[in-house]
This record gives C-alpha cells, sequence and structure tokens, in this order.
C-alpha cells in the first residue's frame, strides 16, 4: 500500500481526509437511492445501517487507493 | 412629490435602524469583549491566551441578564470541571486508558446532571463536562497518557476563563443597562390578568362554552412555565433579586396553584346550570382584582401589587371561613381561595421586581426534584459511549489530532443532549458553524494577520467577522431562528481555531491538522446523536404522564406518605420537563393529576378526623389499580361522610371531605381514559 500526502491549493492533507468526503457523497447517493427503493424503511435502526454503509464504501475505497 | 419620497426613505431608514441596531450593537460588544479579554491575557504573557478571547465570546449573550448569569455558570463550570481532572489525573498517572475511561465516565455524568437541570445550571454542568475534557488535551501526548501537569494547567485554564468572563461582564454592563426586571414583571401581569379574566369569566359559563375555555387554560400553564428562563435573567442582572429568588420562583409556582384551582372551578361549573351562590362568591373576590383583568402597562397589577396582594390574601381567608351549606359551595370556595392564594404568591414576587424590599428572603426548595432520570441516563450513556470510542479511534490510529477531536466530540455531545429532539440539528449547526469559522480563520491567519504587527490592527481585522457574525447571531436569536447554532458556534470558535499568541505562528499543517481534529470531532458528535437518539418527545411525554399516574395511585393505596409541597414541587417539575411539542391536553392531566393527589392528600385527614380511613382505602382501592369502579367507591365514601354530619365542628371535616370527594371524582370523569390506564381489566 502506498499512500502520499495530497496537494490542496498549496496545503498538504492527509489522504484519508479526501477518501472521507469521497466516501460521504458515495453513500449520500447510496442513501437515496435505498430511501427511493423504500429500503431505509424495513430496517431497524436506518442511522446505523446508513453508517455501516458509509464505513464500508470508506473501506472499500481506500483498499482500492492502496493497490 | 420630492418630500414624499422623502419622508418615506426617511421612515425606512428609522425602520432599518431599529430592526438592525440592537444586532449590531451586540456586534459590537462581542467584539470589544473579545478584543479585551485578549488583550489582558496577551499583556499577562498567558500560555493560551485565546481561551480568555473564547471565554469571553461565549459569555456574551443578546441579553445582559442572560450574560451575566452565565458568566456566573460558566465560572462554577469550569472550577468543578479543574478539580474534577485533576483529581482523575492524581487517581491514574501514567494510565492512559482508566485515565480515558474515567474521563468519558465524567462527560456522561456531567451530560446527566446537564439533563437534569435547568436554564444556566444546565450549562454549568456540561461546562463541567467538557472543561476536563479541554484541559485533558492540554497535558495529554500525542498517543495519550496523562503527563502530570493537569494542576498547572486547570489553573492557567481556569485564569483565562476568568479574565474572559470578567472582560465580558465589564463591556457587558458597561454598555448595556438590561431590561429583564421589565420584563418580566409585564409578564407576570399580563399573564395574571389573563387568568383573572379567564377564572371570572368562568363564573358566567356553563356546560359546553365552559369546556371551550380549556385549551385557553392548557395553553396559559405553557407560557406560565416560559417565564422560568426570563426568571434566570432577571436574576443574573440584579444580585438583589439573586437573593431572593426563591420569591420568584414561588410567584411562577403561584401562577401554576392558581390554574389548577381554577381547571378544578371549570370542571365543576362544566356540569351545573346555573350555580345558586355563584353571586356569593364573586361577592367575596375583591372589586380592584375584577379591574385587574385587563392587561396593559398602567394595570392594577403594575400599579400597586402589594396592596392587591394584601386583599387577595383577606379574600382568600374570608373564603376559606365562609359557611357552606353544600359541598358543592366548599369546593368552589376553597378553590376560590386557592386562585387567590396563587395570585397573592404571584404578587409577592411582582413586587419583589417592582422595588419592594420589604419582602422576606422566601424559602428555598429542599433540593431538585427529578421528573425523570430516563432522558438523563440515555444522554450519559451517549456521551460515554462517543467520547470512549473517538479515545480508542485515537489510540488505536495514533492519529496526532485524536486528542483535539476527543475533545471536540466531547463538547457537542455533552452540551447540546439537554435539548433532546433538536440536538442532531444543534450539532450539525455547531459543525457548520465551525467549519465556516475554520474558513474564516484561515483567511485571517493566513490572508490578514502576517501583514499586521500592532494590536490594533489585530483587533480591527477581528472586528471585521466579530461584528457581522455577532449582528448575525443576535437577530437569529431574537427571531429565534434555528440557525442560532450556526452563528453561535461562528463567534464562540473563531479564536479557538485561529489560536492568536503574543508570538504568531503562521503554519499551515498545524492550522489544517487542528481544523480536521475539530471538524472530525463535532461530527463524531453529530454521528451519535443519530446512532443513540435522544428519547422522542412523544414518549417522554408518555412516560412523564405514566410517573404521575404512578404518583397518584401510590399516594391512593398509601404506599407513599408525603406532604401536598413535595407532591407539588414533583407535578411542577414534570410539568416543566414536559416537551414542547406535548399537546395542551396533556398538560391538563398533569394538572388534573396534582388535583387528584393533593384532594387524596387532604381526604385523608379528614378521614381520619371522621373514623372513614378503612372506608376511604377501600374507595380508593379501585382508583390505585385503575379501575372503572373508583367513582362509585368514592361515591359510597360519600354517602357515608354525609351520614357522620352532626354537629358544626364535625359539619366543616364532612363537607371538606365531601369537597375532596367531588373533584377527584370530576377529575376521573373528565380523563377517564388517563386515570383507567393500565387497568387489569
Amino acid at each position: 500500500m502506498r499512500f502520499a500526502e495530497i496537494d490542496l491549493f498549496g496545503v498538504y492533507v492527509a489522504p484519508i481526509s479526501l477518501l472521507l468526503v469521497a466516501a460521504w457523497l458515495a453513500t449520500i447517493a447510496l442513501r437515496r437511492a435505498a430511501v427511493r427503493l423504500g429500503l431505509l424503511h424495513r430496517v431497524w435502526h436506518p442511522a446505523l445501517v446508513v453508517f455501516a454503509v458509509y464505513v464500508i464504501v470508506l473501506a472499500s475505497m481506500t483498499l482500492i487507493a492502496g493497490h | 412629490m420630492t418630500s414624499k419620497t422623502f419622508a418615506e426613505g426617511r421612515a425606512r431608514a428609522r425602520d432599518t435602524a431599529r430592526c438592525t441596531g440592537p444586532p449590531l450593537l451586540f456586534g459590537f460588544r462581542l467584539w470589544a469583549s473579545v478584543c479585551l479579554a485578549l488583550y489582558v491575557a496577551f499583556w499577562l504573557q498567558l500560555d493560551n491566551a485565546f481561551w480568555a478571547g473564547t471565554s469571553a465570546a461565549l459569555m456574551c449573550q443578546p441579553r445582559l441578564g442572560a450574560s451575566l448569569r452565565k458568566g456566573w455558570f460558566r465560572m462554577i463550570g469550569t472550577l468543578v470541571g479543574a478539580i474534577a481532572i485533576v483529581a482523575l489525573t492524581a487517581c491514574f498517572p501514567q494510565d492512559r486508558v482508566p485515565f480515558l475511561l474515567g474521563l468519558a465516565l465524567w462527560g456522561a455524568a456531567c451530560a446527566a446532571a446537564a439533563t437534569l437541570l435547568r436554564n444556566f445550571a444546565a450549562y454549568a454542568a456540561a461546562l463541567a463536562g467538557y472543561t476536563a475534557a479541554i484541559i485533558a488535551y492540554d497535558q495529554l501526548g500525542a498517543t495519550g497518557g496523562p503527563s502530570g501537569d493537569a494542576f498547572m494547567l486547570a489553573i492557567t485554564r481556569t485564569t483565562e476563563i476568568s479574565i474572559g468572563i470578567v472582560s465580558a461582564g465589564l463591556v457587558l454592563a458597561a454598555s448595556d443597562f438590561g431590561g429583564a426586571k421589565r420584563r418580566l414583571a409585564a409578564l407576570f401581569a399580563a399573564l395574571s390578568a389573563e387568568i383573572v379574566g379567564g377564572f371570572l369569566g368562568s363564573f358566567e359559563l356553563f356546560g359546553a362554552e365552559q369546556r371551550e375555555m380549556q385549551p385557553v387554560r392548557r395553553e396559559l400553564i405553557k407560557r406560565v412555565i416560559a417565564l422560568d428562563p426570563i426568571v434566570d435573567e432577571a436574576i443574573g442582572e440584579s444580585s438583589e433579586l439573586r437573593a431572593r429568588s426563591p420569591v420568584l420562583q414561588g410567584a411562577i409556582d403561584g401562577l401554576l396553584g392558581a390554574l389548577a384551582s381554577w381547571r378544578i372551578v371549570a370542571v365543576h361549573l362544566e356540569g351545573v346550570s346555573d350555580h345558586p351562590s355563584r353571586n356569593e362568591l364573586l361577592r367575596n373576590i375583591p372589586l380592584e382584582l375584577r379591574a385587574a383583568s385587563r392587561p396593559g402597562p398602567s394595570s392594577q397589577w403594575l400599579r400597586n401589587p402589594v396592596r392587591l396582594r394584601r386583599l387577595c390574601e383577606a379574600a382568600a381567608g374570608n373564603l376559606s371561613a365562609l359557611p357552606a351549606r353544600t359541598p358543592s359551595l366548599r369546593l368552589l370556595a376553597d378553590q376560590t381561595a386557592g386562585v387567590l392564594a396563587g395570585f397573592s404568591r404571584a404578587l409577592d414576587g411582582l413586587a419583589l421586581l417592582l422595588g419592594d424590599r420589604a419582602r422576606p428572603l422566601g424559602r428555598r426548595r429542599t433540593g431538585p426534584v427529578v421528573a425523570d432520570w430516563l432522558p438523563s441516563l440515555v444522554n450519559a450513556g451517549r456521551a460515554f459511549i462517543a467520547i470512549a470510542v473517538v479515545a480508542g479511534f485515537w489510540i488505536a490510529t495514533a492519529w496526532p489530532g485524536g486528542a483535539l477531536a476527543m475533545t471536540w466530540t466531547a463538547i457537542p455531545v455533552i452540551l447540546f443532549a439537554p435539548r433532546a429532539g433538536e440536538a442532531y440539528g444543534a450539532s450539525v449547526g455547531f459543525m457548520v458553524g465551525n467549519t465556516l469559522a475554520a474558513a474564516f480563520a484561515a483567511v485571517l491567519a493566513f490572508a490578514v494577520l502576517p501583514g499586521l504587527s500592532t494590536f490594533p490592527g489585530f483587533a480591527v481585522a477581528m472586528g471585521l467577522y466579530l461584528v457581522p457574525v455577532g449582528a448575525l447571531l443576535a437577530q437569529s436569536s431574537f427571531t429565534h431562528s434555528r440557525h442560532v447554532s450556526i452563528f453561535a458556534a461562528m463567534a464562540g470558535n473563531l479564536v479557538p481555531v485561529l489560536g492568536p499568541a503574543n508570538l504568531m505562528s503562521y503554519d499551515t499543517a498545524h492550522f489544517y491538522n487542528t481544523a480536521l481534529a475539530i471538524l472530525a470531532g463535532n461530527g463524531a458528535a453529530a454521528l451519535s446523536f443519530r446512532l443513540v437518539p435522544p428519547l422522542t418527545s412523544r414518549f417522554r411525554t408518555r412516560r412523564l404522564l405514566m410517573l404521575a399516574l404512578r404518583d397518584v395511585r401510590a399516594i391512593a393505596s398509601a404506599r407513599r406518605v408525603e406532604n401536598p409541597e413535595e407532591l407539588e414541587q414533583r407535578m411542577y417539575a414534570r410539568l416543566w420537563a414536559l416537551p414542547e411539542e406535548a399537546e395542551p391536553l396533556q398538560r391538563g392531566r398533569l394538572l388534573a393529576a396534582l388535583s387528584v393527589g393533593a384532594e387524596i392528600l387532604r381526604l385523608r385527614r379528614a378521614c381520619a378526623q371522621l373514623g372513614l380511613t378503612p372506608e376511604l382505602d377501600r374507595a380508593l382501592a379501585a382508583l390505585a389499580e385503575g379501575r372503572s369502579t373508583a367513582e362509585t367507591g368514592l361515591v359510597q365514601l360519600d354517602r357515608l361522610a354525609a351520614a357522620r354530619d352532626g354537629g358544626p365542628e364535625s359539619s366543616s371535616v364532612v363537607l371538606r371531605a365531601r369537597s375532596s370527594v367531588l373533584t377527584i371524582v370530576e377529575a376521573i370523569t373528565q380523563h377517564p381514559s388517563y386515570f383507567g390506564a393500565g387497568a387489569a381489566a
């Protein structure tokens, strides 16, 4: 795995911070789709499910970015 | 045409000045407070001078009384938090896991206390929690483990916070003369006038017309409860009021007592077409009080409250001694006396607000009454989990910003815990406000401040941000906008993000890491409110009503022996704890539960005198079990009591017992589903 700091307008930021934002945007899209399909109404704790999906998306993105 | 346009322009300018003047003035006060605090801290060459500026910004409130009161409680909260972290460090030196768990437990305890307390006392409890986290951050290294500097750090932090409080207090007290006392007096007078008007009006209404007044009465309960934070503000403005604060609390209790008695009178009159003794009762109500049902600045309430109070007391005494022939008249006379006794307590408070220094100091309550433990336990659990998880994440990842993230998780998760349903929105607003503050801090730190080398230049740069943000905060606070938490975070948290110091260092990486840790901490706190949500307002309301009913049943079954005052305090605490969204009917039910509980206590005393205790226990057994036969048992008791009427002395006791039975039966009939809830069958 290799991660290098990213130059953002002259400021070197940790790559995880950009991955956090990207995973969040992807989770928003997935959540909207889940709401439209009525999936979120079928779960016990929607917020917990969305958070779990966010962790999965973030972990997947980190793995992909690392290879 | 030109002169007309000119006049219109002037009127518009006047309106604009009236609307924007007070918020802008607050913006300037905020700016002056922060600059004064920072100047003093720089002059004293303190290590983290920015905490003084932050403290000044956080203490500034658009109302003077609220600011000064918040300042006092801020001082108390900081001291308690500082002592707690020193003790925690002493207990676990060089031992990071128990130390961090202890910190999470302390945060949880403070979140619970903040939920149980009200107004600025709740703020002090929250502050005690996150002050410990802030000092812990200062002494923890990159991977945790207390360094042992807690004592000195606690002293520094307390000194800096105190400088901020004193600076803001000086600026606010010198530029704002307050008006909470006047405002509170006007509100007391207006509410009292409305209650008198409604109460007197209930003697003119019968049957269905009487029922139409129910929503008005229930709305008045809500408005009386809303006086509590304004009382706190008024106390903040005057040390004299602080010493006599039980009188003001008694005034609110008095208005609630008047509403409870009015409810009993109205429910009783609902069932009769025309009461024969109506005029006899009205004759005993002072003419001045009848004239005081008109609200307004020149009302009787504000003109001479001491005289009106004396009249109310005398009239209440006359009504209690009124020779009654029937239980119905006894009930009406006693409850009208109850209304007047409530007004006399309200007038006590009003007289104090209008400068009557002859008032007694008032009796303090024995201790805080807990309406319901569950919301505080949920908030404590959430605070513990959130702080412990972020601390665990920090230890596991060895992230250098972890300690700061933990501190900024503790702040919103403890601070917003008492706001229940609004907590998530407030914590998101707080995060948005901090993001904006971080962006502006970046502009100031890297584009503006490097070109400035003097304090006046720095102050002007701060003013460009603080004055408009302060004005927006005041405007959103006056209009009760939901953006208050955004502007409050923007106003209060620019200084800690910017971290101004005598010798500024412009390190972009450090700034970025600080901002990221703050936002990550805020995000974790907001997430915790989603994953461990507060109890819904519906559930809390249902619980409070059931707890009140359980109290009534415990009194009915004689499992609990208590005095009417204790019961009153417990029921009022539940009324206060009712969520804003609670329906008026639910407030009415709580008041009915109070009336039933109080009447059972009275009935028990009367029945003991009449030798009817076993009969009373039998009659109340059905009520204690929620059975629908409760009414029948009480009617039988009424007959037995009537049979004991054998002379002038026993007659008074019998009539009082029968009027209590009547009150209980009418309350049960009015709310059958409530008093019968949870019955076996």
